[in-house]
């Protein structure tokens, strides 16, 4: 396994560690990792479905960051990019996929919503 | 009297029915060649129309810039893939180039101006190929 979904698997079992999220509207999500890594997920999809991870080495708050026009990333370098198709494997899908789930539940508040409904409110 | 009337105008009728059908058996096989060729030729036309359309869609793309046309490239793209799903025999030529294309222009901080013209590039190099194909009458002209 590589260690990227290794990293991945690892954020979806500590999900307390995730915060600070914001979306840009576009299918993706910024998040906060153990509260100093800047991480973002984007959902793509076509005939087929991907996931790109993006990793941020930059001193620039994860807010300006979300608030980048598209076009600004062209120039942008502090940047590592992952994405499901590039690797390749079934299981970096079905990490990834799960990591973007967790992470757009944290960002709506799914999850107290259906804590509600379970718990009969 | 009239009973024979009656009867050499039906047996004058049959006989042009025969001769009719005969006629017709005989155009359908000795001219079948020519039949099939007319209507090969007709498919052929209407594939020429679609091919052109696309070519005259990539020109738009073409003309548009990714930083300030994003969305307009991505509407005319998808204009693209609806039709070619349309079109049987087109699908079975660009079915993968199309999931890799949609997955391109699903977001626009993994595309650029350069992915845009390789993919415009792709598409046209394909049509062009089809197209010879077209002409030569091997593209539009077999069977389902």
């Amino acid at each position: 396994m590589s260690k990227i979904v290794q990293a991945v698997n690892a954020m979806i079992s500590n999900k307390d560690k995730i915060s600070g999220i914001v979306g840009n509207g576009q299918a993706e999500f910024f998040f906060l990792y153990d509260r100093k890594h800047k991480w973002s997920i984007l959902r793509r999809s076509g005939g087929i479905e991907d996931y790109t991870i993006f990793y941020y080495p930059t001193s620039r708050p994860l807010n300006e960051l979300a608030d980048f026009e598209p076009d600004d990333w062209q120039d942008f370098d502090e940047i590592v990019s992952y994405s499901t198709k590039e690797i390749g494997t079934r299981e970096a899908l079905q990490s990834f996929r799960a990591l973007f789930l967790l992470i757009k539940e944290m960002r709506f508040g799914i999850d107290e919503a259906l804590d509600e409904i379970i718990d009969g409110f | 009297m009239s009973n024979v009337i009656v009867d050499v105008i039906s047996v004058l009728a049959n006989v042009f029915t025969i001769a009719a059908s005969g006629l017709a058996l005989w155009i359908f096989f000795s001219k079948r060649l020519q039949i099939s060729s007319v209507l090969k030729l007709l498919l052929s036309y209407s594939m020429q129309i679609s091919l052109r359309e696309l070519n005259d869609k990539l020109d738009q793309i073409n003309n548009l810039r990714v930083a300030e046309d994003f969305e307009e490239i991505g509407n005319i793209f998808h204009d693209i893939f609806g039709q070619v799903r349309g079109n049987s025999r087109l699908y079975r030529e660009f079915s993968s180039l199309i999931e890799n294309a949609e997955l391109n222009i699903a977001s626009q901080k993994l595309f650029s101006e350069a992915k845009k013209r390789a993919l415009v590039s792709e598409i046209r190099e394909k049509l062009r190929h089809l197209d010879m194909m077209n002409v030569e009458g091997k593209f539009a002209g077999e069977k389902e």
